[in-house]
């Protein structure tokens, strides 16, 4: 537990930059929108509520929205409260930048079941509320920008609006769990507007997409959906490199929240087995599915992996550089989430300092385009 | 007719693997539902031809005949008949030709795919008793995968009452999709009659849920849909942890086939992870999934991807030597060189990949 003094303010980025978070949340709490709504969907809102269809996990006791028991701010609602998360998480343990993923924006957008309008208007206010209250109160937040992925035409405008306001959006976020597998024709107007601005995807776990979260149903318990965060991700891949996308827009990039990376090198060549078999589906395809990794699949540290034997993980962590993925692992918090991860601490000393510095510093440097490592051109 | 089978066969070749082989994943397919009619009541024959039934729908979807990895090329009867579909054919192509000491048939063939809840029952039974019929009482090198109509889980469970006691079942066949996942206690019935009957889950490729195989809908290719399938894995192995399905059975053997191993490391990892972290919300589950995973799952080796043999080497140390179990996967064709396979191991795992870890878990 940690001493959140929110009178000590140090909204000055230190330079140079040494530590960077490509994960932490900002969620809104019941009233942080209201002045962000136009009119209409204000009344809607307070008539009808945001009712998108999100399993109701039960969640780890005593950790609210499966947030740190800490992480609560006097005004109640862990990750609402700027001032809050910045002296927890950025003034506490010397956080240069972080992205901030809003979850509520991100899960609350399932696709259907709620007027798109309403939706669209609901992501407006969750970027004009990042714009307003997180960006003014301090210089090292950054934003993924929430949008109606499943309505692309849409998401677009607002991906456009967003970058227009400022560049302190950095990325388009979207659910694991889509409607469809996520390199589908459907959602090409997203790969053409992340390529011409030069914006990566982030997959964040969670959504709900309107199918279920396993391919046999829905599980049991909380436990079963925080395990398989990764299975989106691989579908994701899958899709995305079967379908041709990375060939016809060959400058985008995802980076995977959450998921893990110890499954990527094994899976990479799960991928070629199945274009070495099926000639006829990958002769369509420019380069062999493993050899896609490295330019286009970024992966975060959260939560970190913890192979039997703490000897592996080095073993583990080479198998992924031996992919050409050693620029593409980055250091993230969670917070304020339950199972947030420490830089002090989550990431293993065994790791060469080398490979420490990449995945803290400089690997999100670049693919953020934050400027060369160790300064903050913005 | 052709046994030359690259990567497969030259186990045999001289300078290969001279000892025993146990081969825990062998195919083999009803040639026709004419094929089972001598397993049925003359009411179902008729049912079946004034409504045209043929072939389960998944057995198409699941394995598109003409896919790459359904039949190696040099394993397609000449006569232009299904390929294994014959005692014959089997014995010769696989059995003979990696001289096998024991061998597990698993016959797929969609009836997960039959909503008719009294057809389903039909046809599984047809195809168990053609199975003893055809296979099991004439060669005794062979065991196989009983299998059920699991739409019905009264049906599945009366149909393990009926033949769970033949010597030559060893197993019950759940394919990896199905309409719940497999940890829920709705399946505990069958799970009773499972270990009541002393046989082995075989969890295989293939199936039919009540929606697509990913939480993003349906994959467009076929190699797409087979790569991820991965992924349903993941989520019914992570539900039999979680909901306890090996604390209430502590007897209960799962092989996971058809999806090879390279995997499984990272899993078990997560799950320990999040067990860590999360085990007041499952409180019943009073070990580590990966003592979990050692003490009632194994896999196999089929299909090796394509990952570097040192590799596979690598993932089978981190998994322990004891938890895979030799797969020829016959017909299907995947890349794979299992000499340099076994080359890449330690000396000490060659036998119990081969034969042992087999021997051991399905008590052959």
């Amino acid at each position: 537990m940690t001493t959140v003094a929110l009178d000590a303010s140090t909204p000055a980025t230190r330079q140079p930059v040494t530590l960077i978070d490509v994960d932490s949340h900002n969620i809104p709490g019941p009233s942080s929108l209201l002045p962000y709504l136009e009119p209409q969907w204000l009344e809607y809102l307070q008539h009808y509520g945001v009712r998108s269809r999100h399993e109701a996990d039960i969640q780890p006791v005593l950790r609210p929205l499966a947030c740190r028991a800490d992480s609560v701010p006097p005004s109640g609602f862990p990750g609402s409260d700027p001032r809050f998360s910045q002296a927890q998480l950025l003034d506490e343990y010397g956080i240069d930048i972080s992205v901030l993923n809003n979850i509520l924006g991100q899960i609350n957008f399932p696709g259907g079941n709620q007027p798109v309008p309403f939706s669209a208007g609901l992501q407006r206010a969750n970027n004009d509320w990042a714009m307003y209250e997180w960006f003014t109160s301090d210089p090292r937040w950054r934003s993924s920008i929430c949008v109606t992925f499943e309505e692309p035409d849409l998401a677009v405008q607002e991906i456009v609006r967003c970058t227009d306001m400022s560049d302190r959006f950095v990325s388009i976020l979207v659910s694991t769990r889509t409607q469809k597998p996520f390199g589908n024709p459907k959602y090409e107007p997203l790969f053409e507007v992340a390529s011409q601005l030069g914006l990566p995807i982030t997959f964040h776990p969670g959504g709900t997409a309107m199918n279920n979260s396993t391919g046999s149903g829905m599980p049991s318990y909380y436990f079963e959906n925080h395990s398989t965060y990764p299975l989106g991700t691989l579908t994701a891949i899958a899709s995305l490199i079967f379908e041709g996308v990375l060939d016809r827009w060959p400058g985008l990039r995802f980076v995977a929240i959450e998921a893990g990376w110890s499954w990527a090198a094994p899976f990479a060549w799960r991928l070629n087995a199945a274009a070495d078999t099926e000639v006829v589906e990958a002769s369509r395809l420019q380069r062999k599915p493993s050899e896609y990794f490295a330019d286009h699949f970024w992966f975060t540290t959260q939560p970190i992996e913890e192979p039997e034997d703490p000897a592996w993980f080095v073993e583990a962590y080479d198998q992924f550089a031996g992919l050409g993925l050693a620029e593409n692992i980055m250091y993230s918090s969670d917070y304020p989430h339950w199972d947030f991860d420490s830089p002090r601490t989550a990431i293993p000393k065994a790791l060469p300092d080398t490979a420490r510095q990449a995945l803290f510093c400089d690997n999100a440097a670049r693919f953020y385009g934050f400027g060369a490592a160790g300064t903050d051109r913005r | 007719m052709s046994v030359s089978a690259p990567g497969l066969t030259e186990i045999r070749a001289p300078g290969g693997w001279a000892g025993p082989v146990i081969d825990v994943d062998v195919h083999v397919h009803v040639p026709s539902i004419q094929t089972l009619f001598p397993y049925m009541q003359q009411g179902w024959r008729d049912f079946i031809v004034e409504r045209a039934v043929g072939t389960p729908p998944s057995f198409a979807t699941v394995y598109p005949q003409n896919a790459g990895n359904v039949v190696r090329p040099e394993w397609r009867p000449e006569n232009g008949g299904l390929a294994a579909s014959s005692l014959e054919l089997v014995r010769e192509q696989a059995l003979d030709a990696w001289a096998v000491e024991r061998a597990i048939l698993n016959c797929y063939w969609g009836i997960d795919s039959v909503r008719h809840p009294d057809l389903a029952a039909t046809i599984a039974r047809a195809v168990n008793d053609w199975l003893i019929d055809e296979w099991l009482d004439r060669d005794d090198r062979l065991r196989a995968s009983l299998v059920v109509p699991a739409h019905t889980f009264a049906d599945a469970v009366a149909e393990i009452e009926r033949v769970g006691s033949h010597p030559g079942f060893v197993q019950v066949m759940m394919p990896v999709r199905a309409m719940q996942t497999y940890g829920r206690r709705n399946w505990w019935p069958v799970y009773d009659a499972i270990v009541a009957h002393d046989l082995v889950m075989g969890m295989t490729w293939g199936g039919t849920s009540e929606g697509p195989p990913t939480p993003s809908g349906w994959p467009s290719y076929y190699a797409e849909e087979w790569a991820g399938e991965q992924g349903v894995f993941m989520s019914q192995l992570t539900s039999m942890v979680a909901e306890g399905v090996f604390q209430r059975y502590p007897t209960f053997r799962l092989a996971v086939l058809d999806i090879g191993f390279n995997w499984v490391p990272s899993l078990m990892w997560r799950l320990n992870k999040e067990w860590k972290g999360l085990r007041r919300t499952i409180p019943w589950v009073n070990e580590a999934p990966s003592q979990i995973f050692r003490d009632h799952i194994r896999f196999t080796t089929a299909p090796l991807d394509a990952a570097p043999p040192s590799e596979s080497a690598r993932f089978l140390r981190w998994l322990g030597e004891e938890m895979v179990m030799f797969a020829s996967d016959y017909p299907h064709a995947y890349p794979g060189d299992y000499r340099r396979f076994l080359d890449a191991l330690p000396e000490s795992a060659r036998p119990k990949i081969m034969a042992d870890n087999a021997r051991a878990f399905y008590r052959l």
